[in-house]
């Protein structure tokens, strides 16, 4: 547990050591529809569900919303 | 260079014209037209013409999906129907702005199952797993609702929700506060939330079910992570997310078979789970596509460790088409009580469970995405369609470690997947 | 020029001489002094390269080119803006043109002299964006005597990209001003806008109302500045491409938008629609004040002033969101 939060931080810092400063006037391209973390939300949402229900791991990336009783 | 210069011009265009939506509705097409046109002059415009359109606006999206899981081999099945689950899904998803600052959310979801799952599994006489499915199909319907308001500020973001699942024998309510910072001149992003959800199961009274009675789960979520913009053309989230549930774990639809005799599926009274995720995205101006890579760790309580990593390339094609296929391959452990059947009987109050979901096992998913832009032929703004397929095959075969006996109750599924959006 | 007020939190103010007229800069914080002078290199580059009075300038290179069929090649930044001018002269109804420069061959404002229909006729043939072949990054001017002014525009483009480098630089708080057409760098440090005095065509001296900015750019034009009487008629430096002859209506319009070269652009346009400028900015949802010849005061930004057009309270206003 310890040693994934520690391994966790340094992978933050050194991360953030390697970015480079970007306007933000300079951000049109991270601003493309293809470059947003969920092209489709209920696409995603959709597949975050079916994978819940049919594998052991639960979906990651924030804290998402009811269960079911998945048969 | 010429070329990338065009491209960039076409970029900033595309994204123009989606800010301009509003103004064009309104009559006021020349304001927007040239608007695009010096954004492809005038450094910075771009980015104040994406922040206005980014502001607090509405959207409407209704998404449609055919999930059928592949029916299981004769071989591997002692009993019951062949017949899997075939799910077919409705979703609903609506945001309105009240005033600039408050949104309000609105998400409905409806899925109809039919088919017959996994019971129970069986050594047969050469000690063979034989999976008993149920018998006739069963039919059932899940309804979801998520309300939700969020509250956008000019550096942050704060969220509330609440929502609930219900089933005819399950019924999940669920809080969640959600709160998002930017720094750095919005380079990076930190993002913490928390989500209390519970759980209440009424199996109903069937043959599969030796006991029903009723049950409760309660699980709290914490969550916290940090996206970064890394250079002009990539940015990479990472996140953590713990769980920790108590209650009724197990599956009153499922069995164990021990020393020849079925019992209940008995799992410990808590978990915690985490689960890690790190998403990148780079774009690629030169060919005007987009590099997605995600990768996922999960580690339980329970003993089962996931590791999931998917790839997509999503590439823009005559700047109103996208095409974008993926592939995913996931890996999981078993969990420690976990046996395909136990030969040797169970002592009381022993965990045991035969789920396949807990079964040590690999899979790979081949996905392939089109969106397409309709706004031109439909009139409304940012009309967008979408068409997903995706194949998924789960086997010990794909299994990072060496895998002794395969679960035969594994599941392989298609699923096909439209969704019409629209919104300012 | 370069002087700065003792006081920490007064602005930078960088005074030069570009594009035919005074240029202010004021540039808040320790970037400030580095990009002022960035910033008027950008100034003096782009006058280089687009003003036609230079011979040496790729201006003059293009308009040398008028009549060969060979045309010319020009690069990214240029193509940019003729593919600008293009769409601004299609959303103009051809009003908005760089091919209009010429007409100054017939008009002679200093001489007070009267052009002959003939001779304003003859030079029609050279005139409209229509009759050029532009396919970037290849233009070619088909018929000799034929001029490209980027004078229309590269003032404003410049104001807009001297902001920019200022940005670029690290200035979040600033003012870029370049004879009249501002772009904002952003607020004063505490956050209070840019107030901006837009002038009464009828009493040059005076502000007929009160801008504050916080961010975009501002155009005006007039048509006080330059203009002959003759037989009692007043003829305006406003000249239809399409006619090549004075358009009248409107003395004044200050366009605010996400950029002075839209601004620009807006008030242009409108002042070649005359009588009709006005009611043609408001349907485009642009935010503008403008005064016509009679006097009259209007725009989304004058409204609420409209009542006591003599002496208009100042309001602060936004510069028109981007759309």
């Amino acid at each position: 547990m310890r040693a994934l939060k520690l391994a966790w931080l340094l992978g933050l810092c050194a991360g953030a050591s390697a970015c480079q400063h970007v306007e933000p006037w300079e951000r049109n391209l991270l601003a493309r529809p293809d470059m947003a973390w969920e092209v489709d939300d209920l696409a995603a949402t959709q597949e975050n569900h079916t994978y819940f229900s049919k594998e052991a791991a639960m979906p990651g990336g924030g804290v998402g919303g009811g269960g079911c009783g998945c048969n | 260079m010429r070329d990338k210069q065009q491209q960039r011009a076409r970029t900033l265009r595309r994204a123009a014209e989606r800010a301009c939506a509003r103004d064009a509705r309104r009559g006021r097409g020349t304001l927007a037209i040239l608007t695009t046109s010096a954004l492809a002059l005038i450094p910075g415009l771009a980015e104040q013409a994406a922040a206005q359109s980014a502001e607090n606006g509405w959207s409407l999206q209704y998404g449609y999906s055919m999930y059928s899981e592949g029916s299981v081999p004769a071989s591997k099945v002692s009993a019951g129907s062949r017949d899997r689950y075939d799910i077919d899904t409705h979703q609903f998803k609506l945001a309105v702005p009240i005033g600039s600052h408050i949104s309000l959310g609105f998400d409905v979801g409806y899925e109809k199952m039919t088919g017959a799952s996994p019971w129970l599994i069986e050594p047969d006489l050469a000690g063979k797993p034989m999976v008993v499915m149920t018998g006739a199909s069963i039919a059932d319907a899940r309804t979801d609702f998520l309300g939700s308001v969020s509250f956008i500020g000019e550096k942050s973001r704060t969220s509330l929700t609440g929502g609930a699942s219900i089933e005819d024998d399950y019924t999940s309510i669920n809080f969640g506060f959600g709160r998002e910072k930017d720094f750095n001149q919005k380079a990076t992003t930190f993002s913490w939330g928390v989500g209390f959800s519970t759980d209440e199961s009424d199996p109903e009274s069937t043959s599969f079910t030796p006991t029903p009675s009723k049950h409760t789960k309660k699980s709290g979520t914490f969550s916290f992570g940090l996206a970064q913009v890394i250079d002009r053309a990539s940015v990479a989230q990472t996140s953590l997310t713990l769980q920790y549930a108590d209650g009724y774990l197990s599956d009153p639809y499922k069995l164990v078979s021990a020393g020849g005799v079925n019992l209940k599926d008995h799992r410990p009274g808590t978990r915690t789970q985490i689960a890690w995720l790190t998403r990148y995205r780079r774009h690629f101006e030169r060919v005007r596509g987009s590099l997605h890579a995600d990768y996922q760790f999960n580690w339980d309580t329970w003993g089962t460790i996931a590791n999931g990593i998917e790839l997509g390339w999503h590439q823009e094609l005559f700047e109103l088409f996208e095409l974008a296929p993926s592939i995913r391959y996931y890996t999981q452990s078993d969990a420690d009580f976990y046996a395909p059947y136990f030969a040797a009987g169970l002592s009381a109050d022993q965990s045991a469970s035969s789920d396949y979901r807990l079964s040590p096992y690999g899979a790979i998913a081949f996905k392939l995405r089109a969106d397409v832009d309709v706004s031109s032929l439909v009139k409304l703004p940012h009309a967008r369609i979408g068409m997903q397929y995706e194949h998924y095959q789960s086997g010990k075969e794909f299994a990072l470690g060496k895998v002794g006996t395969e679960n035969p109750a594994l599941v392989d599924f298609d699923v096909m997947m439209v969704t019409l959006m629209t919104g300012f | 020029m370069i002087s700065r007020a003792a006081a920490s939190e007064a602005p930078l103010v960088h005074r030069f001489r570009a594009m035919g007229g005074p240029c202010e800069l004021r540039l808040y914080g320790a970037h400030a002094l580095a990009a002022a002078r960035a910033a008027q290199a950008e100034v003096e580059r782009l006058e280089a390269k687009f003003s036609r009075y230079r011979a040496d300038s790729l201006a003059a290179r293009i308009n040398a080119s008028a009549g060969d069929a060979a045309g010319v090649e020009v690069d990214a930044e240029t193509a940019r803006l003729l593919d600008y001018a293009e769409t601004a002269w299609r959303e103009s109804g051809g009003r908005f043109d760089l091919t209009s420069g010429i007409l100054r061959r017939a008009w002679n404002f200093k001489a007070a002299r009267l052009p002959s229909r003939d001779e304003v006729a003859a030079l029609l043939p050279l005139i409209g964006w229509d009759k050029l072949v532009w396919r970037a990054p290849h233009l070619v001017l088909p018929r000799a005597g034929m001029e490209l002014d980027f004078g229309g525009y590269v003032k404003e483009y410049a104001a807009d990209l001297a902001a920019a480098k200022c940005r670029e630089l690290g200035v979040r708080h600033g003012l870029v001003d370049l004879g009249g057409d501002l772009a904002v760098i952003g607020p004063h440090p505490d956050g209070r806008p840019w107030r901006v005095g837009v002038r009464d065509p009828r009493a040059p001296e005076r502000a007929l109302l009160h801008l504050a900015l916080t961010g975009g750019g501002v155009a005006t034009s007039g048509d006080y500045e330059r203009c002959m009487i003759v037989d009692g008629v007043r003829y305006g430096h406003i000249l239809d491409p399409r006619s090549g002859w004075p358009v009248a209506g409107l003395a004044s319009v200050t366009v605010t938008a996400g950029a002075c070269l839209l601004a620009g652009t807006l008030t242009t346009s409108a002042m070649l629609r005359g009588v009709h400028g006005g009611a043609w900015l408001d349907a485009l949802g642009a935010a503008s004040v403008w005064v016509d010849a009679e006097g009259r005061v209007g725009g989304a930004l004058a409204r609420p002033a409209r009542a006591s057009t003599k002496r208009a309270a100042p309001r602060a206003t936004r510069a028109a969101p981007l759309p």
